[in-house]
């Protein structure tokens, strides 16, 4: 018999309706699931037991805590402990801000609470990416090749694309070349991806056809080689789709109602070239680091210089400046 | 006036080791050899930072084998795994560790003068493993000099055993020697952590020049983060010139 998939979920609402009903659904399917209230919790549960899923609220501020911030920040912690750990977002007070931050801090999912799929609730939408999750095998093995130096911008906005194109060659250098495509050409007939290091999707609202959407899927399911931005307006009417977006895995998630979304464009160009055919690493603050408490292997613990005596590593200085002697002395006598 | 040189280094595996450990020295805090013992914690923590500056700080290109990249892997996750427990905490472990080494890894891909290679990518001539093999089994390699100096290290003059150039050291040594051959303007140092190596390598240079062994090698034990020379000050190690090379005499 398999270990049932472990899930920490995390929300301050305890008694919510759709919590209480979230966390009956969940146990139905014969998850085992931690539950907590605060972030100090969360955080403390990630040191202290694996789990296979985490689910976080957004909105924390219901309950005294000591931790400041919200899910986001929460997710951004445990993602720099492990790139590779499946972060799904629960919540019902995100704002377009949130939907871009955890889009671009590489959670697994987001879920709107009260987000329907036809006749599917948003639990039922939570259960299917638990399970997405749980399958997901992400390779951590790295494409070592070095990206093309060649960028495909797909977009119908010749404004949009001139900026763009303006940030590509000032930001990735002379020796990228680049490429436009409209959506209608590129849904119709789409180049072969792996030509490419780097593709911007720039478009104020995405098309809802089928096939756009289809085409989206399949270059985003080839990420991180080549990285894929989304660029796109951010603005709540807009939400279905740009969690759609943020559901897909993009590198990053541009938005363009953003007085200064040139600059993260380009902060985008660069982090893509830099984390081609990889997984992108966050670093973790010291903070986060401290409360690793790990065993590690004996042969490791005595590595070094360790198994020296105190009087060596005293005369070490000493001995050091013998070796160089009879380092001279054997150069001197191969001459 | 001094001039800077193009000193490069490669690291052997042992210095990853203390790399990590610089992210989590906690660890150590409860370990008996430290705890009863200040002046021992103490050091730890300043070899620690040392080679951590070393390895964030330093201009110069720092080469990573991927033979000792995997090496020190493979001894962390794999070597003494926790099995006291359910499959989870095995898990556990290894995504918490995985934690500290990704940090490890962000500073790799961040940094332009670190670099990842294999004999592949370096286009080496001839196979390290094989080349290592003819090192350990050659019997001249150890002479009396080499000899004397291993049997007077530690604390135990009485001693029976020592080791040199055991595991995947002497094929470390051969990757330092191909890939010196192929950057004959760079000088590059084996940046390790073992006094063995530290002490012992002279002797592989100068003796294996006769099968070719590339000259524009040396070893630096890491725990001199700075090199003292001869007249007492101190170089980093990241910052060497001409003059204090010529001083040291490691090239």
């Amino acid at each position: 018999m398999s270990t049932p998939l472990s899930i920490l979920f995390m929300d301050d609402e305890p008694s919510n309706d759709i919590i209480a009903n979230a966390r009956e659904r969940l146990a139905e399917q014969g998850f085992d699931v931690d539950f907590v209230s605060t972030m100090s919790s969360a955080i403390e549960a990630y040191y202290e037991k694996f789990y296979d899923v985490f689910i976080l609220d957004i909105d924390m501020s219901h309950l005294p805590d000591d931790q400041e911030g919200d899910g986001v920040k929460v997710l951004k912690r445990f993602v720099s402990l492990h790139n590779q750990t499946k972060v799904i977002l629960f919540s019902g007070a995100g704002t377009v801000q949130h939907w871009f931050s955890a889009a671009n801090a590489h959670c697994f999912g987001y879920i709107a609470k009260d987000q329907q799929d036809g006749e599917l609730d948003s639990i039922h939408l939570l259960i299917e990416k638990i399970k997405q999750a749980a399958k997901s095998t992400t390779s951590v093995r790295a494409n070592t090749s070095t990206a093309p130096t060649h960028a495909l911008l797909i977009t119908d906005d010749k404004s949009l694309a001139t900026q763009a194109i303006s940030q590509i060659q000032s930001t990735l250098g002379e020796n990228w070349t680049n490429e436009i495509i409209s959506t209608d050409a590129w849904s119709k007939n789409p180049p072969d991806s792996s030509q490419y290091g780097i593709i911007t999707c720039l478009q104020a609202k995405f098309s809802t056809r089928a096939r756009v959407k289809q085409q989206l899927q399949a270059i985003l399911a080839n990420s991180p080689a080549p990285q894929t931005i989304i660029a796109c307006d951010g603005l709540d009417t807009e939400r279905n789709s740009i969690l759609y977006i943020a559901n897909q895995h993009p590198f990053r998630m541009v938005d363009l109602q953003h007085p200064q979304w040139q600059q993260s464009f380009a902060d985008a160009l660069s982090a893509a070239v830099n984390w081609y055919g990889k997984q992108e690493i966050f670093t973790a603050d010291a903070d986060t680091l401290s409360r690793i408490h790990i065993t590690l292997p004996e042969d490791v613990q005595s590595a070094g210089h360790d198994d020296l005596s105190e009087t060596d590593m005293e005369s070490l200085y000493t001995d050091y400046e013998s070796a160089v002697k009879e380092n001279q002395d054997n150069k001197d006598e191969s001459l | 006036m001094s001039q800077d040189i193009d000193i490069a280094y490669m690291l052997d595996t042992n210095v990853l080791y203390d790399w990590l450990y610089a992210y989590i020295p906690q660890i150590k805090l409860n370990d008996p050899y430290y705890k009863n013992n200040p002046h021992k914690w103490n050091n730890f923590q300043k070899r620690l930072i040392g080679v951590k500056q070393f390895m964030e700080k330093n201009e110069n290109v720092i080469y990573i084998p991927d033979l000792v990249w995997s090496e020190f892997l493979g001894v962390m996750l794999h070597k003494d795994m926790d099995v006291s427990g359910d499959h989870h905490k095995l898990k556990l472990h290894f995504r918490l560790l995985l934690g500290v080494v990704q940090q490890m890894e962000a500073v790799i891909q961040n940094n332009p003068n670190i670099k990842v290679f294999s004999p592949q990518s370096e286009s080496f001539t001839s196979s390290p493993y094989a080349n290592a093999a003819e090192l350990v089994t050659d019997l001249d390699l150890v002479d009396q000099r080499l000899f004397n100096q291993l049997k007077n290290i530690g604390p135990d003059k009485q001693k029976i055993k020592e080791k040199f150039l055991d595991g995947m050291d002497a094929v470390i040594v051969t990757y330092l020697d191909g890939l010196a051959a192929k950057h004959p303007e760079q000088r590059i140092m084996l940046y390790s952590g073992d006094y063995r190596m530290f002490i012992g390598f002279p002797r592989v240079r100068t003796y294996w020049r006769r099968y070719g062994f590339s000259q524009n090698t040396g070893a630096i034990f890491s725990s001199f983060a700075d090199i003292r020379t001869k007249n007492g000050t101190r170089h980093p190690a990241s910052v060497l010139t001409e003059a204090s090379v010529k001083m040291l005499g490691i090239l």
